[in-house]
């Protein structure tokens, strides 16, 4: 491998990148808009649930326990009912995703001592927000007290806010798509614009040409992932538990994975509609549903698991959650790591060999 | 072959990926107190199945540690006073609220206060999580492939010089776009139908509503999302330009769809912003089709929304494609 031919290629599709305002204005500006964007707009808290309130019993100690829902930050008021239609017809319109249900005689039951339930119904069909609605219910009116004997922690995130979680996450699916698209048109368009030919009858080898194809690539990439980690610190506000340099080496790894994606499709595909489709459709779904983003993989089943093991997202998601908001390396990274590294190598691998240099090569 | 076979795989493993049920959580368990009261207590949370014991050490530092390193999901930890502190990952999403969750309702069970709790779930009683996200899964696989395919129609013929050929024809731009499209409305429909009967077939999801109605929301969305392909397609002059407006198209509409964040907790400005979204409304008519029944007396607002938006960005795409050329 020489490097003077590696560093011609790269100044080459430097040139490309450089020259095309669009191709640049999506490997830096997009990634960093979308990041901006989804950082403010999405979370995963509910709070404020929309509750249908029936109170039959209609006295002092009913209206208390009402008020001990709707005076919460959990719930709102949204609809006062006076039947089990009215009370069907708010959750089945969606208007009201729970509802609380006092009977009558609540309050009698409650002086005599004698056990007494109140209804709660909710909405199961969005079974989260249903499930965080039960819980505010249970923590309202079980004797679950704060500063009693139970208390609940919410390890590495004390405020609870979603947004921690979700923007390293994030910064993860959207390089892992970037990454792969910028790469998979680089060398399915030298076979489209015919200028494959000319590389051919230049002394290049795979190595050097592969390589050199990657290398602006790489550097776009990190200039994203530092701007990204730049704005989760400063503007969102995310602590960066572990250290940079942790930061810095993961990026290294994942990034030569994601970009090694595109590349592979690029060489198998050969025209760039086939290759953009492809990378869009294997990064795209995959890297937001398989990396444990919004899923987590420990909750899927073993071959579903497996799988994901092939986004390399999935191996981001885990060591980015971990080096800024745990800061701690332990054996598990160290696997997710070595597992991320060996993908990389297997794809790189692949794509090596699927790179033919002579005309009809590949066909 | 491939745009039905694809989307049949992806349902499969999707459709298991989806879920933000905890089950078997990797739990460390610290009980400094070793009495009854905090036996019987942790055996509660062992018993219920949810919670399974990871051996880690006898200190809260060993239990910590083994969480550092995600060896574990959570932690119940009772100090020597037999205070009880439930410990859940933070950094794990939604699942570290679903298991405190879990954890709670447990408790709830021996911490009973005056008032008791008769807790009913309507439409999906046992609480599935794959209930709400697999019928999601139908409007994000529809959409990638029939905005993958159709951005691509118009912008192909240009660069590879057929557009030419075409334009000398008598054909009208209107037929030109609706010959574009019928194709592949055609395998959206077929793709709807055949990841609806997985949905239904393999994972249980029940149809409660009407299918005829689903289809025709079906068609409204294919109309939208085809719209939104063909206006890419006219407007770009490569390729590479048209995948790039394509996956701009296809983030936000997906990540501001309310498929995983729900649009209730969204800013005001961005709730107004997914009124634009197609997959917003097939979204609602999906997930209230299947698991409520619903039919047009609910849902009447999400259907117009869906004719709106594809007459709009078919005309839109009709309109845009003689100027391009």
């Amino acid at each position: 491998m020489s490097p003077r031919r590696m560093l011609a290629i790269a100044r080459k599709e430097a040139l490309h990148v450089v020259r095309d305002p669009r191709s640049l204005a999506m490997g830096i500006a997009i990634p960093v808009l979308l990041l901006l964007l989804f950082g403010y707009a999405l979370s995963l808290d509910v709070d404020h649930v929309p509750l249908a309130v029936w109170d039959a019993d209609g006295t002092v100690a009913s209206r208390d326990l009402v008020r001990s829902f709707t005076g919460s930050a959990a719930f709102r008021e949204v609809a006062r009912c006076g039947s089990l239609d009215e009370v069907t017809g708010e959750l089945q319109s969606g208007r009201a995703v729970a509802a609380l249900v006092i009977p009558e005689g609540f309050a009698a039951d409650l002086a005599s001592t004698v056990p007494v339930d109140v209804q709660f119904l909710v909405d199961g069909s969005d079974s989260n927000t249903a499930r965080l609605a039960i819980l505010y219910a249970e923590a309202i009116t079980s004797d679950l007290a704060p500063g009693g004997t139970v208390s609940l922690v919410t390890a590495y995130n004390p405020s609870g806010d979603s947004t921690w979680s979700i923007i390293p996450g994030l910064i993860a699916i959207i390089v892992n798509v970037i990454a792969a698209m910028l790469t998979s048109l680089c060398i399915a368009r030298e076979w489209e614009s015919g200028t494959m030919e000319q590389l051919v009858s230049t002394p290049v080898r795979r190595l050097e040409l592969l390589t050199g194809k990657l290398l602006p690539y790489y550097v776009i990439g990190i200039l994203d992932v530092a701007v990204a980690a730049g704005m989760a610190l400063l503007l969102f506000g995310i602590p960066l538990r572990g250290s940079g340099l942790v930061l810095a080496g993961i990026s290294a790894v994942f990034l030569l994975g994601a970009l090694s994606v595109g590349l592979l499709v690029s060489t198998v595909a050969r025209t760039q509609l086939l290759a953009s489709q492809l990378s869009l459709v294997i990064t795209f779904l995959p890297g937001f549903l398989l990396s444990g983003f919004v899923y987590d993989t420990a909750g899927m089943p073993a071959v579903v698991a497996g799988i994901s093991h092939m986004v390399p997202a999935r191996y981001f998601v885990s060591l980015l959650r971990s080096v800024f908001l745990k800061g701690r390396w332990g054996p598990a990274l160290t696997l997710d790591l070595a597992l991320l590294a060996a993908f990389t190598a297997i794809v790189l691998a692949v794509a090596l060999r699927k790179l033919r240099l002579d005309l009809d090569g590949g066909r | 072959m491939v745009v039905f076979v694809v989307p049949i795989l992806q349902t499969l493993v999707f459709g298991y990926a989806v879920t933000t049920d905890v089950n078997r959580v990797g739990t460390a368990v610290v009980d400094l107190a070793r009495s009854t009261a905090s036996r019987d207590v942790l055996r509660g949370f062992v018993s219920s199945g949810i919670f399974v014991p990871v051996p880690v050490g006898d200190s809260f530092e060993e239990a910590w540690e083994a969480m550092d390193q995600d060896e574990v999901q959570a932690m119940l930890l009772v100090d020597a006073e037999g205070r009880l502190q439930v410990v859940t990952d933070g950094s794990r999403g939604v699942s570290s609220g679903i298991t405190a969750g879990y954890a709670l309702s447990i408790l709830a069970g021996s911490a009973r206060g005056p008032v008791g709790l008769e807790i009913r779930a309507w439409y999906n009683p046992l609480l599935e999580s794959r209930f709400f996200y697999v019928p999601g899964v139908i409007a994000l696989m529809v959409m990638v492939i029939t905005l993958v395919l159709s951005s691509m129609a118009v912008v192909r013929e240009k660069e590879i010089g057929t557009m030419e050929q075409i334009l000398v024809t008598p054909i009208r731009r209107w037929e030109f776009i609706l010959g574009k499209t019928l194709p592949f409305a055609a395998i959206g429909i077929v793709d709807v139908l055949l990841v609806s009967a997985v949905a239904v077939a393999w994972f249980g999801i029940p149809l409660l509503g009407s299918l005829p109605l689903l289809l025709l929301g079906a068609v409204l969305y294919l109309a939208s999302t085809l719209g939104a392909g063909l206006l890419i397609s006219t407007v770009s002059r490569t390729q590479q330009q048209a995948m790039l407006s394509a996956f701009l198209f296809i983030f936000p509409a997906t990540l501001l769809s309310g498929f995983a964040f729900p649009i209730a907790n969204m800013p005001g400005i961005i709730r107004a912003v997914t009124l634009l979204n197609p997959v917003r409304y097939m979204m609602t008519i999906l997930r209230e089709t299947f698991l409520k029944g619903n039919g047009l007396e609910y849902l009447w607002r999400d259907y117009l929304g869906l004719l709106l938006l594809g007459t709009a960005l078919l005309a839109a795409a009709v309109l845009r494609f003689r100027k391009s050329v």
